[in-house]
């Protein structure tokens, strides 16, 4: 509004000064809602202060307290803002005496300045003059308030205490208006402007204020300040705040108020036929299943929107690996739901597990355990190799600690039906060199859901190395892997037996070490023999059949034993032979199969010799006999593989006489020939020579013969057999 | 008359030195006979006889180099020195030999005698009734009832019907027979009677008419007793615990089974000194059977 400058000229009839007539004029003037003031000319009405824009009314009374009537010729009013209104409207006018005229002044200024001006009573007789003076001053009235809600809402007037109404806003986005204080007063930026102290926000967080000026900030006259409120709410909740304009020593406060609005996914469950809610992190237990089940058991999942602004789904997964679980029916992802609208998957259990089975279920944010009971037994096997008890999973290995070759290591293994269905074992195996199983159950055996079996498992290492094996249980295998370590080495060994053997001798021979050996010894006694006639003697044999013989040393003793353990001797009863010649034994050795006698050539060894020595006769028979011969059977063995002479030596009867009583048979050649055939080859130096004698006169006379034989060591003792 | 000795050359040739043989025995594994080759004390088991692939199930040794043997039912007469094998008898399913060389059927009811015309008992289905048969080439018949009868050529038979033993060994002299029936020793003849006892005795056999030999296992030896005024030898104490006791020659005596395991001689020839006989070795046999067929 333009400053208007009200000039007011009341022309009179009469400027005579003469007052002596007015003299008796009385002036008073009155405020609303006051009493009435006396004044008297020259003085001041003075307006209290008024808001620009307002205005303030004076009640002006002349009393004409003379007996005579007063003329009023004219009233001149002046001054910025002053308004004369109720003054008579023609002049002159008369005030008859004791009577009053009254009008009045207004004070109504449009700029913000003092107004100062003058009312002039002009009478007939003289003047009355007064002085008028204004205070014009702000108020809040002197300022516009609005508002524009963002982006396409019109400027609204809004007033102290009233609202600035934010439209719904979605959790976490914002809505704005824009906030005008405009300095409604017209004038110069000298005399008009206003000055707004500061701005601030109170109440719900949710609100916030942005460009702002710097404050105090000077408002010119028919400027505006602009400045941004925000509305971000962060619940779907309603939020109320003020804001608060402080200007003119004073403040002004605006409400604000919106709604946070927000999408509200709900998760349930059907069960029966409704839907349970469930929150995330809740378990979503499926009905337990056959593990051999193809078709499984589900549960049916639905989504639902049930807050005020529209929900998105994006992702509906296993956050963990599973093979038991499945989603089917999905939505087509992402999905938006709008406020009551849902969604529904499936969730399909097909455990692959016996027992507990899990799976954590994400819904975006949201994430839920999935848990189902696969039934069905489920053979869980524990061994404890001296570190403590271990499940071992199909086709998993069981490390067995190092163990010496010779020593071996035992331990348990339990075969426990962790599963919660019955079922049977009928088949427990251990395979591989050096693998073992003792103490198992009769099978099959039927363990119901938390029984077990036990049994043992020994390692007992046969070879250096790492040795690996198979612990079988119905469809499970474990693989052994154990190391056989390197025995300790043999200590020193005598072999006993006497340095001189003789023909057909059946001696002993004995195998004794120093010390004890902390483990199972097994070796083997071998003899071999070189003949001094470089013809083998078959007949070297030991007991057992052979030229070989098994013994073992028992751990922590000293002592061979040969044969079983039940029938074994410290002593390998063998046989000479009979031919001269050197027979050498070795003994190897081994702790399982590992040779402590580098295959023989550190092995042990004794030789003893069989010396040449003269024929032995062992046996004489009588053979055919007739009228006229004799045959006599020779047996026995020359060791040096050649013969001689044999010497026959018959005894008579005391009444008879024998002529040519004592022969000699020179058997040289026939024994060569025996020697050096192959047939003698089967008897070593053995032989049954067949003599016959031709007997001329009588026979009976004959009553025994003696034989000798004769080789290159010497001659036999004398074998007799009577021959009647 | 003056006797005059001359020394034929036959030792001139080379069939006149062999080598010693001390007997045979029967392999079970194998199921052959085996000759046990050289003298007792470096003697062996030789390589079976070879008599046409037979598969003997059952030998018992006769005299003479003679055993008889069963053979997919049926019996077989074998000669020893020149390894022959003749079939005596029809099929006896399950027919086994008994200590004596006597041959029955298991259901007792027919039993063929062979002998040679000594006195031979017999026992039926292991409760036995002892017969005494003093004819020659006699065929004796057993009965369920328990009865027994003897068939001699001089209808000089003599049967114990009123005792029943256990003879599990027979020992015959020109003048009795003895047998060995539990832990007792019996003479059969005149009459029944104890001659001696053990705690487990496990062969008996006669040597040279004049003297028992007792095998026992609690012992582990073998005892004689003088069948006349002789004093008796002593003991021979054993390697082995015996298993039996039969002749594998004149003079030697047999105490265990051939085969797997060692068996024990005592050389009656050799100061009744006892060896041992060393085994099979199990590869021997599989190559010397293989060799047979």
């Amino acid at each position: 509004m333009n400053s208007r400058l009200l000039t007011l000229a009341i022309l009179a009839t009469a400027v005579s000064t003469k007052a002596q007539s007015i003299d008796d004029l009385t002036y008073s003037y009155a405020f609303s809602g006051t009493g009435a003031i006396a004044i008297t000319p020259n003085a001041t009405l003075a307006f209290p202060s008024t808001v620009v824009g307002t205005s303030t009314s004076a009640v002006f009374t002349i009393k004409n307290g003379r007996a005579a009537d007063v003329t009023l010729n004219s009233i001149a009013f002046s001054g910025p803002g002053f308004l004369l209104t109720g003054a008579p409207s023609s002049y002159p006018v008369t005030i008859k005496a004791g009577t009053s005229l009254g009008f009045n002044i207004s004070f109504s200024p449009l700029i913000l300045t003092r107004g100062q001006g003058s009312l002039v009573l002009n009478y007939v007789d003289g003047q009355a003059v007064f002085a008028l003076d204004g205070q014009a001053v702000a108020s809040l009235q002197s300022f516009i308030f609005s508002y524009i809600i963002n982006p396409s809402g019109n400027q609204t007037a809004i007033a102290s205490g009233q609202t600035v109404p934010f439209p719904a806003a979605a959790v976490g986005s914002s809505t704005t208006a824009t906030f005008i204080i405009r300095n409604n007063i017209t004038g110069t930026a000298a005399t008009s402007s206003l000055t707004v102290s500061g701005i601030s926000l109170t109440g719900d967080p949710a609100f916030a204020a942005s460009g702002l000026p710097l404050f105090p900030a000077a408002l010119a006259p028919q400027a505006e300040i602009r400045f941004t409120l925000t509305f971000t709410p962060a619940s779907a909740t309603a939020s109320s705040g003020a804001v608060n304009v402080r200007l003119l020593d004073s403040s002004i406060t605006f409400n604000l108020q919106g709604q946070g609005l927000a999408s509200t996914l709900k998760y349930e469950v059907l069960s029966g036929s409704d839907f349970q809610q469930i929150q995330p992190e809740d378990k979503i237990t499926l009905p337990p299943v056959a593990v051999s089940t193809t078709t499984g058991t589900s549960a049916t999942i639905r989504i639902r929107n049930t807050g005020t602004a529209s929900g998105r789904v994006a992702a509906i997964a296993f956050s963990t690996t599973t093979n038991s679980f499945s989603l089917l029916e999905l939505p087509g992802l992402p999905a938006t739901l709008a406020p009551g609208d849902a969604v529904t998957f499936v969730i399909v259990f097909t455990p692959k597990s016996v027992g507990d089975n899990s799976v954590r279920l994400r819904i975006d944010n949201a994430f839920f355990n999935v848990t189902g009971v696969g039934l069905g037994p489920l053979l869980q096997i524990s061994v404890d190799t001296g570190a403590g008890s271990v499940i071992v999973g199909n086709n998993g290995v069981l490390s067995i600690p190092n163990t010496i070759v010779g020593d071996k290591r035992t331990f348990p293994v339990s075969v426990q039906n962790s599963g919660n269905l019955p079922t049977a074992v009928n088949a427990v195996a251990v395979t591989g060199p050096s693998y073992s199983i003792v103490a198992i159950p009769n099978l099959p055996v039927r363990l119901e859901a938390g029984d077990s079996i036990n049994f043992e498992v020994t390692f007992a290492p046969t070879t250096t190395g790492t040795i690996s094996g198979t612990l079988q249980v119905e469809d499970q295998s474990i693989t052994l892997r154990g190391v056989g370590a390197t025995p300790p080495p043999l200590p020193g060994v005598t072999i006993n037996l006497t340095d001189q053997l003789q023909a057909q001798q059946q001696p002993t021979v004995s195998v004794v070490l120093s010390q004890t050996y902390p483990y199972d010894l097994t070796g083997v006694l071998t003899m071999s023999f070189t003949a001094d006639s470089l013809v083998d003697d078959t007949s070297i044999q030991y007991a057992a059949g052979g030229r070989t013989i098994a013994f073992r040393i028992p751990a922590n003793t000293t002592t061979a034993v040969f044969g079983t353990q039940e029938s074994g001797s410290t002593q390998a009863l063998f046989q000479v032979g009979t031919i001269s010649g050197k027979l050498l034994f070795t003994a190897t050795f081994a702790v399982a199969s590992v040779d402590l006698t580098s295959g023989g050539s550190t092995a042990p060894t004794k030789t003893s010799t069989i010396a040449a020595v003269a024929p032995v006769i062992s046996s004489l028979k009588p053979g055919i006999r007739t009228t006229t011969s004799i045959e006599i059977l020779v047996s026995g063995y020359s060791n040096t593989r050649e013969l001689s002479q044999m010497v026959f030596v018959f005894t008579g009867t005391p009444s008879g006489n024998i002529t040519a009583g004592t022969l000699n048979a020179n058997v040289q050649s026939a024994f060569d020939g025996w020697y050096q055939g192959t047939s003698s080859k089967t008897f070593g130096s053995q032989f049954t020579a067949s003599v016959v004698f031709n007997i001329s006169g009588d026979p009976t006379t004959l009553q025994s013969v003696a034989v000798t034989a004769t080789n290159s060591k010497g001659t036999s003792a004398p074998k007799s057999i009577a021959l009647n | 008359m003056k006797a005059l000795l001359t020394l034929l050359p036959l030792l001139a040739y080379a069939q006149g030195v062999t080598g010693p043989r001390s007997g045979f025995v029967f392999d079970a594994q194998a199921k052959a006979i085996r000759p046990v080759n050289g003298i007792p004390g470096a003697a062996t088991l030789g390589e079976p006889l070879d008599l046409g692939g037979l598969t003997l199930d059952q030998v018992e040794f006769g005299f003479a180099g003679v055993a008889y043997a069963i053979a997919s039912g049926r019996v077989y007469r074998i000669s020893l020195n020149n390894p022959k094998a003749e079939i005596i008898s029809g099929t006896l399913p399950d027919a086994r030999l008994a200590a004596g060389g006597v041959l029955w059927s298991p259901s007792t009811r027919t039993l063929q005698f062979l002998t040679d015309g000594r006195q031979v008992l017999v026992n039926a289905d292991g409760n036995l009734t002892a017969a005494v048969l003093t004819g020659v080439n006699c065929a004796i018949l057993a009965f369920d009832s328990g009865a027994v009868e003897s068939l001699c050529d001089n209808n000089q038979s003599r049967i114990y019907d009123d005792q029943t033993v256990t003879v599990t060994a027979l020992a015959v002299t020109h003048d009795a027979i003895f047998a060995l029936a539990g832990n007792r020793i019996l003479e059969l003849s005149p009459e029944l009677k104890t001659i001696s006892s053990g705690i487990q005795l496990v062969g008996l056999t006669a040597v040279n008419n004049v003297l028992l030999a007792v095998a026992d296992a609690n012992q582990r030896n073998v005892t004689f007793i003088s069948l006349n005024d002789n004093p008796a030898p002593s003991p021979v104490n054993l390697l082995f615990k015996p298993k039996g006791l039969r002749h594998l020659d004149t003079d030697i005596l047999q105490l265990g089974d051939a085969g797997l395991e060692p068996f024990e001689v005592i050389d009656l020839n050799q100061q009744n000194r006892n060896f041992f006989i060393p085994a099979i070795v199990t590869a021997t046999i599989s190559t010397t059977r293989g060799g047979q067929n």
